[in-house]
C-alpha cells in the first residue's frame, strides 16, 4: 500500500514533467513507434516471402514478434529504469541518496521509473496480436484468454529478470556490456518459431536462457502447434519459469546492493 | 553505552589496478589486479545524544565513508557500529526513519518538481501522518524562509536556496539525527554564515543529534562544539572545540613583497621564515606569540613593504601541525 501510493506520486510527478517538456516527449514516443514499427514490417516481410517456416504460417510467426514485444514492453514499464539507470544512480551518487531513505531500493525504483514511453510498444504489440488472431479466424476462449494473460506475465517477469540481472554488475561499477550484448542479441532469436533452429540453440534458449517460453512455448499452446520441444507440457511452463527466473533475479540484485561500495564522495 | 558508538571501524575498497597503455588494457580484460585502498582505518569514537560534531579532515580522509558507514549505506571491513543500539547495514530501514542525511555535493530533490510538492513527496516515502506534516513544514518554511521559493521548481533555485531545502526535506520526518556531509560546499559566504546559523539552531531547538563533516575551518570555529578530525582514514583529535583551537589552531601565514631586497636584515624571530622566492618571504607565526595586527604593523613600520597577504590556517596546515604535535 505505502509503494502503491509512492508509485502513483511518482507517476504524478513523470506526468508534470512531460507536460513541461512536451516535445521532447512527443519525439520520443514517434522514435519509438518508428523503431519498433520497422521491426515488425522486416519480420512480416521475410515471413511472407518465405510463405512458412517449418510449417509456421506468416500470421503465427507474428504472433511470437507481438508476443515478445508486448511482454518486453511491460518489462520494461517497470524495470527499465531500474535495470537500465542504474549505472547513473551509482555514479551520480543518487542511489546513495535512496539507501538512506526507509524503503526497500528494489520497489522505491520500480516506483520512481514510471516510464510513459512504453505506451508505445504496448499499444503496437497489442495491434499486432490483434492482427495475428484475427488473420488466423482463431477466436480464444475465456480460458485461453486467461492462459495468454499468465503466458504474457511470466514473459514479462522471464525478460524483467534478463534485465535485473545483468544490471547487477553496474551496482558494483563494473561495465560489462557483454551480459547486455547476450540479452539484446538473444531477444531477436524468439521473434522465430524456436523448432527452425537446430539442437544446440534449442537447448540454449529453453534451459540455459530460457527465452523460448516468451513468446514460442506459450504460441504453440494458443496455435495448436504439435511441433513440441524436449516435452510437451513445456507450453504451459512460461508463468512458473517467469516466476522462478524473477525470484533469483531479485535475489541477486539484492546481493548486488548489498555489496555496494558508493563513489568514494 | 552511547548513542552513537564506532568502534575500531575498518572500511577498506578493492579498486581495479589501471596501469597504462593499451596491452595493458587488453591484459585487463583477462586478469585484473586489485589494489585494497583502506578509506577508515580503525576509527572508533562516540557521540552522545544531542551533541553537535564537526567531523573534518582534508579531503579523501574517509569523512565521507564514515558517514556512508553509519547511515547503513556502507558495510564496514571490520569493527562495530551502532546508532541507537542499532546496526546501521543490518536495519537499515530502522535506522533511516531515524535519520536524516545531506549530501552537499548531490541532490535528493526532484529537479523539475516545486518544494511544495516534493514536501508531498516525502511524507509519502518516509510515512508522515498528517499532523506531524503540516506542523514541520511549516516551522522548517519559516526557518529556512522558503516562503518566497516554494513554487518554484527545484532546478530554478541558487546553491543555497536547494541547500536549505534538502535540510529541510531530511529533517521532514522528525529524524533523532541529521549527518550533513559538507553542507557549505560551495556556497558564498552569506549563504555560508545562513546555513551555519540554522545548523546550530536545529541543534538546539529540535535537540536533534548532528554530526557534520567539513573542511572549511570557519564552519569548524563557527558551529562545532565538539571536534573529531581524522586524516588517511585515521582519527588525529577528538576532543572540545576550545582545546582544539589551543592546540592546532591561532597559526596563520603572512606573505610579504619587499620593495627591494632586503639581505641580511634581522626579522623579529616571533616570525618564522618559511620560504623566499626573489623578494617575496613567506612567515608563519601563532597568534598566541605575535597577534596579526601587530605583525602587519611590525612589516609596515620596520620595511619598505609594496603587498602583504595574510592567511588563517586551512584544514590541510591544520592537519599538518596534528602530525608534527602529535
Amino acid at each position: 500500500m505505502h509503494y502503491f501510493r509512492l508509485y502513483l506520486q511518482f507517476i504524478k510527478i513523470r506526468l508534470t514533467s512531460i507536460v513541461s517538456y512536451r516535445g521532447s516527449f512527443f519525439a520520443g514516443v514517434i522514435a519509438q513507434f518508428l523503431s519498433y514499427g520497422a521491426g515488425f514490417f522486416a519480420t512480416w516481410l521475410l515471413v511472407k516471402a518465405f510463405h512458412e517456416l517449418n510449417g509456421w504460417t506468416p500470421y503465427e510467426v507474428l504472433l511470437l514478434y507481438g508476443m515478445n514485444l508486448f511482454s518486453y514492453a511491460l518489462a520494461a514499464f517497470f524495470f527499465f529504469n531500474l535495470a537500465v539507470d542504474i549505472e547513473n544512480l551509482v555514479i551520480s551518487g543518487r542511489l546513495d541518496g535512496i539507501l538512506v531513505k526507509p524503503v526497500n531500493p528494489f520497489l522505491y525504483l520500480i516506483c520512481n521509473g514510471f516510464n510513459v514511453a512504453y505506451f508505445s510498444h504496448i499499444s503496437l504489440a497489442v495491434f499486432t496480436m490483434i492482427i495475428c488472431f484475427r488473420g488466423l479466424g482463431i477466436s480464444l476462449t475465456p480460458i485461453m484468454l486467461v492462459m495468454l494473460a499468465l503466458s504474457i506475465l511470466g514473459a514479462a517477469l522471464i525478460h524483467a529478470a534478463a534485465l535485473v540481472m545483468t544490471s547487477v554488475p553496474a551496482i558494483w561499477m563494473l561495465r560489462v556490456r557483454f551480459s547486455d550484448i547476450l540479452y539484446w542479441g538473444m531477444r531477436e532469436f524468439i521473434n522465430y518459431p524456436l523448432s527452425i533452429y537446430n539442437r544446440a540453440v534449442q537447448v540454449i534458449l529453453t534451459f540455459i536462457l530460457p527465452y523460448g517460453f516468451i513468446s514460442f512455448y506459450p504460441a504453440q499452446l494458443f496455435l495448436g502447434k504439435e511441433d513440441y520441444l524436449f516435452h510437451p507440457s513445456l507450453p504451459y511452463a512460461t508463468l512458473p519459469v517467469g516466476l522462478g527466473l524473477f525470484f533469483v533475479a531479485y535475489r541477486f540484485w539484492r546481493y548486488g546492493i548489498d555489496r555496494y561500495q558508493g563513489t568514494g564522495t | 553505552m552511547s548513542y552513537i558508538n564506532v568502534e575500531n571501524v575498518v572500511k577498506e575498497f578493492k579498486v581495479v589496478r589501471r596501469e597504462k597503455g593499451l596491452i595493458n588494457a587488453l591484459k585487463s580484460l583477462f586478469h585484473r589486479e586489485y589494489d585494497i585502498v583502506t578509506a577508515v582505518d580503525h576509527i572508533s569514537f562516540t557521540i552522545d545524544k544531542g551533541e553537535l560534531v564537526g567531523y573534518i579532515g582534508p579531503n579523501g580522509a574517509g569523512k565521507s565513508t564514515t558517514i556512508k558507514m553509519l547511515s547503513g549505506i556502507l558495510v564496514p571491513t571490520a569493527g562495530r557500529i551502532t546508532v541507537d543500539g542499532v546496526i546501521p547495514h543490518q536495519n537499515r530501514k530502522e535506522n533511516a526513519r531515524r535519520i536524516g542525511v545531506v549530501f552537499g555535493q548531490r541532490s535528493s530533490l526532484e529537479w523539475d518538481l516545486p518544494m511544495e510538492e516534493t514536501f508531498d513527496l516525502f511524507q509519502k516515502i518516509y510515512r508522515i501522518d498528517d499532523r506531524m506534516y503540516k506542523r514541520n513544514v511549516e516551522f522548517y518554511v519559516e526557518l529556512f524562509a522558503m516562503q518566497s521559493f516554494l513554487k518554484r521548481p527545484v532546478r530554478q533555485l541558487s546553491l543555497g536556496q536547494k541547500m536549505r531545502a534538502e535540510i529541510a526535506v531530511a529533517l521532514l520526518h522528525d529524524p533523532e539525527i541529521l549527518y550533513l556531509d559538507e553542507p557549505t560546499i560551495g556556497l558564498d559566504v552569506v549563504a555560508k554564515n545562513h546555513i551555519r546559523q540554522f545548523i546550530k539552531r536545529i541543534n538546539s531547538e529540535k535537540k536533534i543529534t548532528l554530526m557534520l563533516t567539513t573542511h572549511d575551518m570557519d564552519d569548524i570555529e563557527q558551529i562545532c562544539d565538539r571536534i573529531i578530525m581524522i586524516d588517511q582514514g585515521k582519527l588525529l583529535y577528538d576532543g572540545f572545540l576550545q582545546n582544539f583551537k589551543e592546540k592546532y589552531g591561532g597559526e596563520y601565514t603572512i606573505t610579504v613583497d619587499f620593495a627591494y631586497a632586503e639581505e641580511g636584515r634581522e626579522v623579529d624571530p616571533r616570525l618564522q621564515l618559511v620560504s623566499i622566492e626573489g623578494q617575496r618571504k613567506v612567515y608563519v607565526a601563532h597568534r598566541s606569540v605575535i597577534e596579526t595586527t601587530e605583525a602587519l604593523r611590525y612589516f609596515i613600520d620596520n620595511f619598505d613593504v609594496s603587498h602583504l597577504n595574510i592567511r588563517e590556517a586551512d584544514i590541510e596546515d591544520v592537519v599538518r601541525n596534528a602530525y608534527v604535535k602529535g
